[in-house]
């Protein structure tokens, strides 16, 4: 392997914690989201030299995160329909503050969205990609990108409404 | 009252996606409509909250299988996901621990760092992980920020080589270590130097003439980042002491 994608595995590295954030907005849980994460790194080391440079290797990695996981949704679709539930007490960190239970109202509102929207709120509400980054990840062109966003967003508006944080 | 104000536009405001003068006139009727205004704060509150429920990931211990996945020997074969569950030995990750995530990251700080400083980097405390991904610390930062590639002394424990605006309009700055055995392209994000490069080089026996020379060379990889990532040419000596006193903000 020569320097170029040694220096490439470094960024990798160093962007593992976002990639583990972007997973865990798209999956369930934790369980889910680290197993896509370590899938789609050992992919894209596979597959290093078809990365451009000069473009963004974040959103290289959320595009093959996202084809790993459409996939993964997809089989699991004809194995079962059988939806996991999210892990219990996922998040007790401080358990019982308001700032806990508004994780908990956030985590349960995006699992309530569909799959196309969910990706649309982690590449661009969670993530900060720019739409151009956002809609070339999702394959998809501006325009529809911004309208998922927008239903996402009167969506966890809804299911949201009431919980501290969010004007009504 | 009756804007000209669309919910699309809206919303790509909120998403800081307007030119100068869209947002201008955005700006313009927020400021005479106290319902539209409304709406966009409802907007902020969605997008603050989700990147609060999102953010502790970033402090969460990194599963050590997740590392070595990144730093492994190429694979030939790729697993799916069910297989990679049933492959997956039991890992000590620690979760759910009471008002324990703080510690944990720290430790996950740990775990990344010693990957470099095993390897023969500077002996710690140079790097840290971040919301931002790894970012410098300690001896490495300071150069970063207050080093002059002009005047840099010769024996500076850093060296840094290019600095340069790139196309997401940071500064970034290339820098090698003494030795030459480690180098990157680092950009300021925030009040930070994020890592965008980071190589690591055995010191070679082969060629000693290599770490001897004076101004230690920028390893190709960098520089090839460098190149990728750069708007216009690199700063001249001028441009880099006026970066450097505006403490490398973007313009």
């Amino acid at each position: 392997m020569d320097d170029s994608h040694e220096a490439l595995r470094s960024e990798v590295v160093a962007l593992l914690p976002r990639l583990r954030r972007f997973a865990r907005t798209i999956t369930r849980n934790r369980e889910d989201a680290d197993d896509l994460v370590q899938l789609s790194v050992e992919r894209a080391l596979l597959r290093l030299e078809q990365w451009q440079p000069g473009t963004r290797l974040d959103s290289w990695m959320f595009m093959i995160m996202k084809n790993a996981w459409i996939d993964e949704v997809r089989a699991r679709g004809r194995r079962d329909a059988i939806f996991l539930p999210e892990e219990a007490g996922e998040n007790i960190g401080d358990s019982g503050s308001e700032r806990q239970q508004e994780r908990l109202d956030v985590h349960k509102a995006m699992s309530q969205l569909n799959e196309d929207q969910r990706l649309a709120v982690g590449l661009v509400l969670v993530e900060g990609l720019p739409y151009k980054e956002a809609a070339e990840v999702l394959g998809i062109p501006i325009g529809t990108l911004t309208s998922r966003l927008a239903r996402a967003r009167d969506n966890l508006q809804a299911l949201l409404s009431g919980a501290p944080g969010v004007p009504a | 009252m009756n804007t000209s104000i669309s919910e699309e536009t809206l919303l790509a405001y909120a998403d800081d996606e307007l030119d100068a003068a869209a947002r201008l006139k955005v700006e313009a009727a927020l400021a005479a409509d106290p319902e539209l205004a409304r709406r966009l704060e409802q907007q902020q509150a969605l997008r603050a909250m989700l990147g609060r429920a999102y953010a502790p990931v970033l402090d969460e211990p990194m599963p050590a299988r997740l590392l070595a996945a990144a730093q492994a020997p190429v694979r030939s074969k790729v697993l799916d996901l069910s297989a990679a569950r049933a492959e997956r030995r039991p890992q000590p990750v620690p979760r759910a621990f009471s008002g324990g995530w703080l510690q944990w990251g720290g430790m996950a700080a740990c775990l990344v760092l010693g990957l470099f400083v095993g390897r023969n980097a500077w002996q710690g405390g140079e790097l840290a992980t971040s919301g931002a991904g790894l970012v410098a610390r300690g001896e490495l930062a300071r150069s970063l920020s207050t080093q002059l590639a002009s005047t840099q002394a010769a024996d500076a424990p850093v060296r840094i080589g290019l600095s340069f605006v790139s196309r997401d309009e940071r500064y970034c700055r290339t820098f090698t270590s003494a030795s030459g055995s480690t180098a990157g392209l680092a950009c300021r994000s925030g009040d930070d130097w994020q890592l965008r490069v980071l190589t690591q080089a055995e010191p070679s026996a082969a060629d000693p003439t290599k770490l001897r020379m004076a101004a230690s060379p920028i390893p190709p990889a960098v520089l090839q980042a460098a190149e990728a990532q750069m708007r216009g040419g690199a700063l001249d000596a001028q441009a880099e002491r006026e970066a450097a006193q505006k403490g490398w903000r973007a313009r």
